[in-house]
Formats: structure tokens, sequence, C-alpha cells
């Protein structure tokens, strides 16, 4: 129970984030924008699992995953948009839309997991050298 | 704003309920049936719009809030990802989900876009 407490509360902010930017002028590629937004910060959390896991509790790892993300990326919109291309006849700009949301998709969770994970890893390093230069010191 | 929250978490607490159920059988097909049903209410709900069937708040509800939160482009991505790139690497079945995901549910837009129409 308190798991679907945290993906509603995770889904409604996610929501509420995609509602304001894709509403935004600023940015003609909305949708474009949230979904990758999405998948970057997706790509990021996937890296605390299995070992890992310990780092973020396990229930707000469900909220920032299946509530925010999820609810700040949008599939429906995303085929409704190629579909109104299809409709004016734009063919070659509904394959271009479908391609760069892929293969920017794709590319931005890979981005996020080899960020957190080089991250990770310089944490990690400092914390090693700290505990190292303690125990030389205690000697 | 509020009507986008609160369809934005039942969506998404929708999502979790029925993709967790089914990715336990065949992953990653559950998020497949959660987009493409997405699609299909997403048309459904447009057409009825565009028909002045239903009020814009109600559709800022069903649309930005429900169907937004239900549909998810970032597991979608991640899971391609995996399975083209990374540690669950199985290409055939990357890119059975791929190709399926983006043609089903376009289809099944159409589907929702067009029903109300053999109804009126």
């Amino acid at each position: 129970m308190l798991n679907l407490i945290f993906v509603f509360i995770g889904g409604a902010l996610g929501s509420l984030v995609r509602y304001i930017v894709s509403n935004n002028v600023i940015l003609p590629f909305g949708t474009l924008f949230v979904n990758i937004f999405g998948c970057f910060v997706l790509g990021i959390l996937s890296v605390f699992v299995l070992k890992r896991a310990k780092y973020i509790p396990q229930k707000l790892r469900l909220g920032l995953t299946s509530g925010f993300c999820g609810g700040v990326t949008t599939f429906s919109t995303f085929s409704y948009e190629v579909f109104v291309y299809i409709q004016k006849t734009l063919y070659i700009e509904a394959l271009l839309y479908v391609c760069v949301s892929l293969i920017l998709g794709i590319l931005f969770v890979y981005f996020g997991i080899e960020l957190c994970r080089l991250c990770l890893k310089l944490h990690l390093d400092n914390k090693r050298t700290k505990l190292r230069q303690e125990f030389l010191e205690g000697e | 704003m509020l009507l986008v929250c609160f369809g934005g978490g039942l969506g998404a607490v929708a999502r979790y309920l029925l993709s967790g159920v089914i990715n336990k059988k065949s992953h990653p097909w559950g998020t497949f049936v959660v987009n493409v049903l997405g699609c299909i209410v997403f048309g459904i709900c447009i057409k009825l719009f565009l028909l002045n069937y239903i009020s814009s708040r109600l559709k800022i509800f069903l649309l930005s809030g429900f169907c937004g939160g239900f549909t998810t482009f970032s597991t979608f991505s991640s899971e391609t990802a995996h399975l083209l790139l990374g540690d669950k690497l199985d290409i055939k079945t990357g890119l059975q989900y791929l190709i399926a995901s983006i043609l089903i549910g376009l289809l099944g837009l159409m589907i929702g876009y067009f029903l109300p129409n053999v109804f009126s």
C-alpha cells in the first residue's frame, strides 16, 4: 500500500512538471524535452539496484522511477504528435520525430547511467583515500 | 493543475500495478501493453474533445493527467537501451519491442481516434 502512495505522489509530481513544461511556449518540442529529461533521470536512478541499492531507500526509488520518471514522460502524447504529423501528410517530419525521440531517449538513458557510475566511482575513491589516510595517521 | 496531479498519480498507480503483473510473466511487454492501452484511450478522448463531448477540464484530467501518467517513455527507452546495448543484451527482443511499441502504439491511437466515428 505504501508503495502505491509513493508511486501516486511521484506520478502526480511528474505529470505536473510535464504539464507545465509542455505548455511552455519557449520550448517548441515540449514532449520531446520532457521525454528525454525523464530518460536521463531514469538512467541515473537505474544504477541504484542490486549491490548499490543501499544508497537510496527502496520506496523512494520506486516513487522516483515508476512514479516521477513514468509520470514526467509520456508515450501517448508522443504517438499523438506523430499521428498529427501524419494527418498533415508531413511524413518526413513524422519519421524524423520518431527517430530523434528514440535515439535521444536511449542515448540519454545511457548518459545517465555512465554519469552516475562515474560520480559513484569518484565518491568511493575519495572515501577510500580518506580512510587510508586516517589509518596511516593512526599508525 | 490539481487535475493534472490527480490524473497523473492515478495513471502512475494503474501503470505500476498492471505492468508489474505482466512484466513478471514476460518482460518487457508489460510496458508495451500499458503504452498501447494508453494510446487507445488517448485517441478516444482527444476525438471526444474535438467533437465537443467533453469539457477542456476533463480533457486536461484525462489526457495530460491520466494518459500522460499512465504511459511512459522513460521505461520504454530504458528497457530498449538495456536490451540493445546493455546488461540484458537481447537484440532480437529489443528490436521487436522497439518497433512493436512505435507501430502498435500509433495503430492503437488511430483505432481510438476513429472509434467514436463508428458510434456517431
